[in-house]
C-alpha cells in the first residue's frame, strides 16, 4: 500500500473514531440530562403535591373554625392564620370574606392588607364553587378559594394566597437552565416560575428536555412542567473529544510505525530468500554450462570417431580385396592415428575450457567462503530443521586458490551433508575453519547416518554415485579442483556419527611464513 | 550396370575422406561436397544418385537443404547422417522424405543398407522417367490438331462440344479421334487422360 493511501486511510480511521466517540458521548450526556430532569421532576412533583395537600388541610381547618358558630371566632382565626402564615411562608395571606352581602366584607386578612382588592374575586369564586376549590391566578401565584361551610348556604369565602415561587422551592440543585412551570387545568393560564439564576440563552442548537406531570391533588390538579434546555456547550464533550482524538492519533501513529516495521522485516526476509534463490540459480547455471559444454564436446568428438570407424572398415575391406596392396592401408592407418590425435585435442580443449572459466588463483579468506555458504543454505536449513554451527578460526585462514571454485566445492559437500540428514530429526550441520601446520582447513560435519565403509574409498571416483539419479561427477570434480590447487579432499565417517569432509589447502605464502 | 552414384555432403574433411574411401571400397561412385551450396550449384549437372548429408552444418542446416531440394523438384533419395541423435531433427528429416537417419560414428553395414534402399528408389525413378519420356515422344507424333482434340478429350468434352469449340464438323472430330486411338494405342478416354497427365508431369 502506497504511503499516501496509508496516510489517508489512517486519517479516515482517526476521524471516524473520534466522531463516533464524540457522538456517543454527546448522546450519553443528553441521556444524563434527561435522567436528572426526570428524577428532579418526580421529586418536585411529590414535594409540591404534598404541599398543595396541606393547603387543603389548612382551608378545611379555617373553614371549620369559621363556620363553627354563628359569629366567627375572630381571635382564634387570627391565631390560626398567623400560625399558618408563619410556618408556611408560601402561604402569603389568608382572607376571609363574606358572601351574603352585596359588597363582600373582608372579615379577616392576614397579614394585614396583603391581599388587596381581591375580595370580589374571592366572593365570586366562592359563590360559583360547587364544592371544589377554586384557583385564581395572581401576580405572585394563585389564590385558593374555598366556600365555608361547603354548601350552598356558604356564608364566607376563604382564600389562601399562594406564592408560586415559594411553592416550588426545594433543596434540589437544579441546573441554571431549568424552567419550572405550573399550569392550571385550563392550560392557557400559566403560572410560570423560573427556577434558576440565569436567563435562557438562545443558542442555535438547543434541545428541550421536558418533564410534565399533573400534581396528585384533586383540589389543585396543577400541571408541573420542568423544561431543560441543553445547550451545545454542555452536551458536546469538547475536552473529552480532544483527549480522545489525541489518544487515537498517538495510537495510530504507533501502530503505523509497528506495521511499517513488520512489513520491512517481511520484505527483508523475502529479499533474503530471493537472494538465496538467485545465488542457487547462479550455481546451477555454472553447472549447466558444463552440460552445454559436454553436449558440444560430444558432437565434436563424433567427427574424428566417424572418420576412424570408416577408415578402419575401409582399411579392412582393402586388405580383404587385395592383401598385398598395403600402401592404401598405410594411408588408412595414418589417417586413423591423426583422427585419434584430433579427438585428444578436443578433449584437452575441454580441459582448458574448464580452467578458463575460472578466476586466477588468489588469496581466499576461508571464513568468508564458509559464511557465504551459510547464507546460501540458511533458509533451506530452517525448513529442514537442521541447526547450523559455524566455528571459524581467528585469524581467518587464507588459502591460495580460486574463490569461486572453492565455493563450489564447499557447496557440493554441504549439499551432500544436508541430503544425508534430510529425513532425520535433531540434526546439526557444522562448518569449521582452522589453520593447521601451514595449511588452511575447512571441515563439514553432519549428523547423518554416514557412508557404508566399503563405499568410502570409491566416493571420489568419477561417475560413482550413491544417489539413484546421481551423475557421480560432483565429488570427483571437487577432488580435481582441490588437487589443482595442491590441496587435499578427504571424506571419512566421523567416530561420533555422520560424515566428515575435510578440504585442506595451502595457505597464502606470507601467511605460511608467519605460521 | 554402372556404379550407383553417391553424393556426400559433410563439412568435416576427415569424415568426407573416411566415408568416401569406405564407400569406394564397397564399389560406389562417390562425389564429395564440403558444403550444401556447392552441391546445389552442381545439382543440375549431376545424374541421379543417392544424397548422403550431415544434418548440422555451418551456414545452412541439412533440413533446410532438404527443403531446397524439394523446391527444385529433386526426388533423389536422401540419407541423413548426424553427430547428435536429436529425435526432433530425425522426425523432421523423415517428414521431408529422408530414406534413413544414421548416427555418427557410422557403421559400414548401416550405410550400405541405406544405400541399397536408395538404389531401389533410384531404379524406380529412372523407370518412371523412362516412361514419361516414352509418353512424350508418343505425344510428339501427334499433329497439332490431334493434340488439341486430345486435350479436350482428357477434359471430358464430348465430340459435339469439341466440334463447336474448334469450329469443326463432328465428323472431322471423329476422324481425329480415330487417329488418336491408333497412335496412342487405346480408345479409353480415361487412359488418354492419364497419358496426358503423366506426360505433363514436371521433371
Amino acid at each position: 500500500m502506497s504511503s499516501w493511501r496509508m496516510k489517508i486511510a489512517l486519517a479516515l480511521i482517526w476521524f471516524l473514531a473520534t466522531a463516533c466517540f464524540t457522538i456517543w458521548l454527546t448522546y450519553d450526556r443528553i441521556a444524563n440530562f434527561e435522567r436528572k430532569l426526570e428524577s428532579d421532576g418526580q421529586y418536585l412533583h411529590r414535594l409540591i403535591s404534598q404541599r398543595v395537600d396541606q393547603h387543603d388541610a389548612h382551608l378545611t381547618g379555617i373553614s371549620t373554625l369559621a363556620s363553627s358558630s354563628h359569629e366567627p371566632p375572630l381571635d382564634l382565626l387570627v391565631n390560626l392564620t398567623a400560625t399558618i402564615s408563619r410556618f408556611y411562608p408560601r402561604i402569603e395571606a389568608v382572607e376571609l370574606v363574606t358572601l351574603q352581602t352585596e359588597i363582600p366584607e373582608v372579615v379577616l386578612s392576614t397579614p394585614l392588607n396583603k391581599i388587596t382588592g381581591q375580595a370580589k374575586r374571592i366572593r365570586d369564586a366562592a359563590l360559583i364553587s360547587t364544592g371544589k376549590l377554586q384557583i385564581l391566578p395572581t401576580v405572585n401565584g394563585y389564590l385558593l378559594v374555598k366556600r365555608s361551610p361547603n354548601s350552598n348556604q356558604a356564608r364566607y369565602g376563604i382564600a389562601l394566597g399562594i406564592n408560586s415561587k415559594k411553592l416550588v422551592e426545594s433543596d434540589l440543585e437544579l441546573d441554571a437552565f431549568t424552567l419550572i412551570t405550573l399550569k392550571t387545568e385550563g392550560h392557557d393560564e400559566i403560572l410560570s416560575v423560573k427556577a434558576g439564576q440565569t436567563s435562557e440563552t438562545n443558542n442555535s442548537f438547543t434541545r428541550s428536555l421536558v418533564f410534565q406531570k399533573t400534581l396528585s391533588s384533586r383540589s389543585q390538579p396543577l400541571i408541573l412542567i420542568l423544561k431543560r434546555r441543553a445547550i451545545l456547550k454542555e452536551i458536546i464533550p469538547l475536552r473529552a473529544s480532544i483527549l480522545f482524538a489525541v489518544l487515537m492519533a498517538v495510537i495510530l501513529v504507533i501502530s503505523r510505525v509497528f506495521i511499517s516495521q513488520w512489513t520491512k522485516t517481511k520484505k527483508a526476509e523475502r529479499r533474503a530468500i530471493l537472494g538465496e534463490h538467485e545465488a542457487r540459480i547462479a550455481q546451477a547455471s555454472r553447472i549447466n554450462g558444463l552440460g552445454e559444454m559436454a553436449s558440444s564436446i560430444a558432437h565434436e568428438l563424433n567427427q574424428p570417431l566417424t572418420a576412424i570407424l570408416s577408415q578402419s572398415q575401409a582399411g579392412r575391406r582393402l586388405i580383404e580385396e587385395d592383401p598385398n596392396r598395403n600402401e592404401n592401408v598405410t594411408a588408412v592407418l595414418k589417417t586413423i592415428a591423426q583422427q585419434a590425435k584430433r579427438a585428444g585435442d578436443i578433449l584437452s580443449r575441454l580441459r582448458d575450457w574448464s580452467s578458463q572459466e575460472m578466476n586466477p588463483t588468489q588469496a581466499v579468506n576461508l571464513n568468508d567462503v564458509a559464511k557465504g555458504i551459510a547464507n546460501l543454505i540458511f533458509s533451506d536449513l530452517k525448513t529442514k530443521s537442521i541447526s547450523l554451527k559455524l566455528r571459524l578460526d581467528t585469524p581467518a585462514p587464507e588459502a591460495l586458490c580460486d574463490p569461486v571454485q572453492i565455493e563450489q566445492v564447499l557447496f557440493n559437500l554441504v549439499r551432500n551433508s544436508i541430503e544425508a540428514m534430510e529425513n532425520l530429526e535433531g540434526n546439526e550441520l557444522s562448518i569449521s575453519t582452522r589453520c593447521l601446520d601451514g595449511e588452511g582447513v575447512i571441515e563439514v560435519l553432519d549428523t547423518g547416518k554416514g557412508i557404508a565403509p566399503d563405499l568410502l574409498p570409491r566416493l571420489l571416483e568419477p561417475f560413482f554415485s550413491t544417489k539413484p539419479d546421481g551423475m557421480g561427477l560432483g565429488l570427483s570434480l571437487c577432488d580435481s579442483i582441490i588437487a589443482r590447487f595442491s590441496g587435499k579432499l578427504e571424506i571419512i565417517n566421523h567416530p561420533q556419527g555422520g560424515v566428515c569432509s575435510t578440504v585442506t589447502l595451502p595457505l597464502v605464502a606470507n601467511k605460511k611464513e608467519e605460521v | 550396370m554402372t556404379a550407383t552414384k553417391l553424393y556426400l555432403v559433410d563439412d568435416d574433411e576427415a569424415v568426407r575422406d573416411g566415408l568416401s574411401l569406405l564407400m569406394k571400397t564397397v564399389g560406389f561412385d562417390v562425389t564429395t561436397f564440403a558444403d550444401p551450396q556447392s552441391f546445389l550449384n552442381a545439382f543440375f549437372k549431376l545424374t541421379p544418385g543417392c544424397i548422403i548429408m550431415d544434418i548440422r552444418m555451418p551456414m545452412i542446416s541439412g533440413l533446410k537443404v532438404q527443403e531446397k531440394l524439394i523446391e527444385l523438384h529433386c526426388d533423389w533419395p536422401v540419407v541423413i547422417i548426424s553427430g547428435h541423435g536429436d529425435i526432433n531433427a530425425c522426425r523432421q528429416a523423415f517428414k521431408h522424405g529422408a530414406v534413413d537417419f544414421l548416427s555418427k560414428p557410422i557403421d559400414e553395414q548401416d550405410l550400405i543398407d541405406a544405400i541399397q534402399k536408395s538404389e531401389h528408389i533410384l531404379v524406380q525413378l529412372s523407370n518412371n522417367k523412362a516412361q514419361v519420356t516414352e509418353l512424350r515422344s508418343l505425344l510428339s507424333t501427334l499433329t497439332a490438331r490431334e493434340r488439341e482434340v486430345l486435350d479436350m478429350i482428357s477434359l471430358g468434352w464430348s465430340t459435339k462440344e469439341i466440334a463447336a469449340a474448334l469450329s469443326l464438323s463432328p465428323r472431322t472430330v471423329e476422324s481425329h479421334r480415330a487417329h488418336l486411338a491408333d497412335k496412342l494405342g487405346t480408345t479409353s478416354i480415361a487412359e488418354m487422360a492419364r497419358l496426358v497427365v503423366e506426360a505433363e508431369k514436371k521433371e
